[in-house]
């Protein structure tokens, strides 16, 4: 498997997904319904070929949550009982992914954090178990090398603030087990204001070369963080609140903050934020790259479920990312922005992350 | 052979078999002092009068290995449990990264070895009661992935799976999770901690454990009775097991004298409202008042030889080795007052004729035989399945 990933350009050609014929357009867009329209297969072919060289890192997936509901998936196989499996996650040109891990939300159990390791333990295990398709990721350069490899580049996180349970050992311990993303949401150190442990969370944060997720936060909380960070943070799925109201959707405010602070805002496939279309999802991309630049958009479409929720035409599953990076083609995305949009600016961000812990660990022990 | 001249030969044979000690309590000393500021317990330096163990120390006693314990009190539970042992985890992390001519971490028996070779004390972990899994064998995996080498099954109390030697039993021994969980030590490699436990929870472990067990701070029963020893039908199954019960110094475990002073000082500490394990400074001046009026039996490093005597008989010279619980203890026993202590016991065994070659297996090569083991059996079981997703 791994050798003949090493010509991505081959593989993903000969993959029928990438065939223009069998590939709809999303509703709406022009010559949608034709297959042999050449515009659109010329632009899903050029946005194949680019995510073969810059894949997509996607921000938030919530399998590893989702298989322990139902342990009985096969992802080797593509399996309709749950959207993301290996085989649509190289047919979407996913070449980085950051899975989300979440503890039970009733609360009524005193195991947060118990649960929280679960979750780790639980993808550790996914990746020992598909060692052709996942390999585990701790740094920019591990993303780098397993594309190299024709592996999904697997971060561990976003995991949410309250599971630190208060505890700056937990969070060196998340660290030490390879956790590299954490949401500060929900928090008691984090709720209505970033509090002195909340700072002290983000300094640690930024010693060990963790990121700060601002997913969920109110936007008080969002700019304080990001004021906070040293390094530049990312909203790991969200969509911009000024085309559509939705609580988990960052308002331009929370933008232009990103924008000062070189982050990062990964746009969800979240039919509730985004609106049902594959277009209303490019809109969405457009407008957080109007309002916080080109170096500071991504993507992270929040798969990972089970059928149910909602999610725009055409952006079903992850192999629907070559379809999204065709239509800002067709709307006049440059090649280099585009190639931001999906891995550079990811990487970026990590290697900020992790440049600014080698300068903290010089001045900070733990 | 004088005596000064035995003390001599104890440290020249510590110098090239030096002690795998068991158990010490220095990180939950640290914890409960100075809130980990490790500024302000400078281990490098002399901590006389407010810890057993520091540097100096530990290179004066001829230790060459520490399993750390990573203890939270008995009385945590759920998160909180597993939050505290994390922090201790990455206390010990931050010991090892702020002394590194001294400790070294360690995490297999080859790593010991390579400190051993290397002049540095081998520095391992182990988990102190099985309520800081809180119930989960991914917390028990994680503990491992993060260098906790062996788990003590209970602590004081008796907890959701097994019997405590020092709580009412409710399971009488292991429960079928419990033995889920001793499997699941034997697949990833985390040596299955006997001190502590009830000899029915010892007897079932020894049933179910595919791996060598240790008692990483237990003395004999038969020496002094008190529930924290280990009975001999117990000691008699180590050969065949392949593990190893490391003697304890505290005197009241292994003393029958001091069994009694501290039934009656604890109930004096508690009169007062104090936890009669605490050890804080206040209750210890309760304590030092309390001596005043009942002079403290004092045990020596003979105590501690007598029970080595007769673990060597019973168990064989294969199956023994050293567990102090410096910092876990208030009261240590006179010639082995701090960590410095060891070459007293040496000398001691060596008057009493034990050779070379049987220090060299108590001091070191036992315990190190026990991991290596240990991690042999572990390599087979995970090659044959996977993780346990057992729940209570």
């Amino acid at each position: 498997m791994a050798d003949l990933q090493d010509e991505p350009h081959t593989d993903y050609a000969a993959h029928s997904a990438y065939t223009a014929d069998t590939v709809p357009a999303g509703p709406g867009s022009t010559g949608a319904g034709d297959p042999a329209a050449p515009v659109t297969g010329s632009a899903l072919e050029r946005a194949v070929a680019l995510l073969s060289e810059h894949p997509v890192t996607d921000g938030h997936n919530t399998l590893v949550w989702t298989l322990r509901q139902s342990p009985y998936h096969d992802i080797d196989t593509p399996d309709s009982g749950v959207d993301t499996d290996i085989p649509r996650l190289r047919a979407g040109g996913v070449g980085a992914q950051f899975w989300s891990l979440l503890p039970h939300e009733d609360g009524t159990a005193d195991q947060v954090l118990s649960d929280t390791l679960d979750q780790i333990d639980m993808a550790l295990a996914l990746m020992r178990r598909y060692p052709d398709g996942l390999c585990l990721a701790l740094t920019a350069d591990d993303m780098a090398d397993a594309r190299n490899r024709g592996r999904i580049a697997s971060f561990l996180g976003p995991v949410p603030g309250r599971t630190l349970t208060g505890s700056l050992g937990a969070l060196r311990a998340f660290h030490a087990l390879g956790v590299r993303i954490l949401a500060p949401a929900g928090a008691p150190w984090a709720r209505d204001e970033l509090t002195p442990f909340g700072h002290e969370v983000v300094k640690e944060m930024n010693r060990l070369g963790m990121l700060v997720d601002l997913t969920g936060c109110s936007p008080e909380v969002a700019c304080q963080l990001a004021g906070a960070s040293k390094a530049s943070v990312i909203v790991s799925h969200t969509a911009a609140a000024a085309l559509k109201p939705h609580p988990g959707n960052v308002t331009d405010e929370v933008l232009l903050a990103l924008r000062a602070a070189q982050g990062l805002a990964m746009v969800t496939f979240d039919a509730a934020q985004t609106g049902d279309s594959l277009h209303a999802v490019a809109d969405h991309v457009e407008h957080v790259r109007a309002v916080a630049g080109p170096d500071c958009v991504g993507l992270g479409a929040t798969f990972g479920t089970e059928p149910g929720v909602p999610r725009p035409a055409g952006l079903t599953d992850p192999s629907g990312y070559p379809r999204l990076v065709a239509e800002l083609l067709e709307r006049g995305w440059s090649e280099t922005d585009l190639a931001l949009l999906t891995w550079g600016n990811a990487q970026r961000v990590l290697r900020d992350a992790e440049f600014t812990a080698r300068a903290a660990q010089h001045r900070r022990p733990a | 052979m004088s005596a000064a001249q035995r003390l001599s030969e104890a440290r020249e044979l510590l110098a090239e078999h030096p002690v795998v000690d068991g158990h010490n309590d220095l990180p939950w000393a640290l914890r409960e002092q100075v809130r980990y500021d490790l500024a302000r317990r400078d281990i490098a330096d002399d901590q006389s009068g407010r810890l057993h163990t520091d540097i100096p120390r530990l290179r004066a006693g001829g230790v060459g290995a520490q399993f750390w314990s990573v203890y939270v009190r008995s009385d945590y539970a759920g998160d909180t449990a597993v939050s505290a042992t994390l922090e201790q985890i990455d206390a010990v992390a931050q010991l090892i990264d702020r002394y590194p001519a001294d400790l070294v971490r360690a995490l297999t028996a080859d790593d010991m070895e390579a400190a051993r070779a290397d002049g540095k004390i081998a520095s391992l972990m182990g988990a102190e009661g099985g309520h800081s899994i809180n119930n989960s064998l991914a917390t028990l995996r994680a503990l491992h992935r993060l260098g906790v080498r062996y788990m003590t099954l209970t602590h004081n109390d008796t907890i959701d799976w097994a019997d405590s030697a020092t709580d009412e039993p409710r399971h009488g021994g292991l429960s079928d999770f419990g033995r889920e969980v001793v499997r699941e030590m034997n697949r990833i490699g985390m040596l299955v901690d006997l001190s502590h436990v009830a000899a029915t929870t010892m007897r079932d472990a020894l049933d179910v454990s595919a791996a060598p067990v240790i008692f990483s701070h237990s003395s004999a029963l038969a020496m002094c009775d008190h529930p924290r020893n280990i009975p001999d039908d117990v000691l008699e199954r180590l050969p065949a097991n392949g593990g190893v019960a490391m003697a304890t110094f505290v005197p009241k475990f292994i003393l029958p004298a001091a069994v009694e002073w501290t039934l009656a000082a604890d109930e004096n500490l508690r009169a007062h409202g104090f936890h009669h394990l605490d050890t804080s400074p206040e209750a210890m001046a309760l304590h030092r008042a309390f001596e005043e009026r009942r002079p403290r039996p004092v045990a020596t490093a003979a105590t501690v030889a007598d029970h080595l005597d007769h673990m060597r008989e019973v168990a064989g010279v294969d199956h023994i080795g050293i567990g102090g619980d410096y910092d876990g203890t208030a009261f240590t026993p006179a010639g082995l007052d701090d960590v410095a202590g060891y070459p007293n016991l040496i000398a001691e065994l060596l008057t009493r004729g034990w050779s070379r070659a049987d220090l060299a297996k108590l001091t070191w090569s036992n315990a190190v035989r026990a991991l290596r083991d240990a991690e042999a059996v572990a390599r087979g079981l995970s090659a044959s399945r996977g993780p346990s997703n057992a729940v209570l």
